[in-house]
């Protein structure tokens, strides 16, 4: 019993550090700096 | 040996083959086009390939021994195969291309395949190819999305101060961004045959490397068996082709194009422009790797387009 508390408590802890970092983390994709366009290539 | 507008064999009846033989047939009605299934014929002796010029491999499995044979009996042979064992063996018959005077296209799919054809266009814009980096995402088939799983689980080649380096696959990530409407997605280095063909047409650029884009469950199941039946086919995928290099000033310049294609239709139109090109008597005889200066890569490139794939090119700064 002692080690299945001790196991939920683990546990708990872990999904509350993993949330708080999920949620505080920055993370992301960074910005683009440019964008896509057709190519064009030389006339045959 | 390939006569003009002869006959063309597609081998391999999935996603790819399917889509090679429609495009072949938009050419035109007259256009011979036939389909047979590898397995279950003896190639070296079947009749139906007596008025064959060219043969499209688009089976799953090794090419090899396919494109061994059928070079044997003088038909040119366009091969989309991605194992990079079996590219290897294929980079390494140019002996035996040479001397059955047909060309022989080895990696015409999207990676390799259209990645050499961008990168060749990328490069002459530039006055020297120091480095091209591969990003590539998404899957055609179900045998496609098996060797995706594969590739992460294997050993990742690359080309490092000129000379063939190896590492373990997954690892390496680096966000690649895609053009529209794919985006972003963050890859990693996998067991993909694209360096061993550029290194064969860029023997110059001293850095070379292929990612693979990948979630977290695709590398933490890779070592695994496949834990669910693959798609039919996969969404949207694309490719990134990276060139740096030196501009005739001798600045550096870094120059970046790709596409955002089904995998299975941007595969299709390569190899069906290969095809096509080689049915026509345009191509090289010997190996062909796609990339090659001795090919007119811009026409090439124009007959992929004219199969319904659009090429971008990113205009901006290239790092996030």
């Amino acid at each position: 019993m002692k080690f299945i508390r001790r196991l939920m408590a683990a546990m708990t802890a872990t999904l509350l550090a993993a949330a708080a970092i999920r949620v505080q983390g920055e993370g992301g994709t960074p910005l683009q700096h440019g964008g896509w366009q057709p190519l064009e290539l030389p006339k045959q | 040996m390939s006569s003009p507008q002869s006959g063309v064999c597609v081998i391999g009846g999935g996603v790819v083959g399917r889509r090679v033989i429609k495009r072949l047939q938009l050419l035109g009605p007259q256009r011979q086009v036939i389909t047979i299934d590898g397995r279950a014929t003896d190639l070296a002796a079947t009749r139906r390939l007596d008025h064959i010029g060219v043969a499209v491999l688009t089976q799953p499995g090794s090419h090899y021994d396919t494109a061994m044979t059928l070079l044997g009996r003088g038909i040119a042979v366009v091969s989309i195969g991605d194992r990079v064992s079996d590219v290897a063996a294929m980079l390494g018959a140019r002996e035996i291309a040479d001397r059955c005077a047909v060309p022989f296209v080895v990696g015409a799919g999207m990676s390799p395949g259209l990645t050499g054809l961008i990168a060749r266009h990328l490069a002459t814009g530039l006055e020297r190819v120091d480095e091209i980096h591969i990003a590539v995402h998404g899957t055609a088939g179900p045998e496609c999305a098996r060797q995706h799983h594969r590739a992460l689980a294997g050993e990742a080649t690359s080309v490092d101060g000129g000379e063939f380096v190896t590492s373990r696959a997954g690892v390496g990530r680096e966000l690649a961004w895609f053009p529209e409407p794919v985006g972003a997605y963050d890859c990693y280095r996998a067991e993909l045959p694209a360096p061993l063909t550029l290194h064969e047409v860029f023997p110059e650029a001293s850095r070379i490397t292929a990612r693979l884009s990948a979630n977290r469950r695709d590398r933490f199941t890779s070592r695994l068996p496949m834990l669910t039946p693959p798609h039919q086919e996969g969404g949207v995928g694309a490719v990134r082709v990276e060139v740096r290099g030196a501009v005739a000033g001798g600045a550096r310049d870094t120059l970046i194009a790709g596409v955002a294609e089904m995998v299975g239709t941007a595969a299709a139109a390569t190899a069906a422009a290969f095809a096509e090109l080689a049915s026509a008597g345009e191509l090289p005889s010997g190996l062909v790797v796609p990339g090659d200066s001795r090919l007119d890569t811009v026409r090439v490139l124009h007959q992929i387009e004219r199969f319904g794939v659009r090429l971008q090119e990113f205009t901006g700064v290239p790092s996030a």
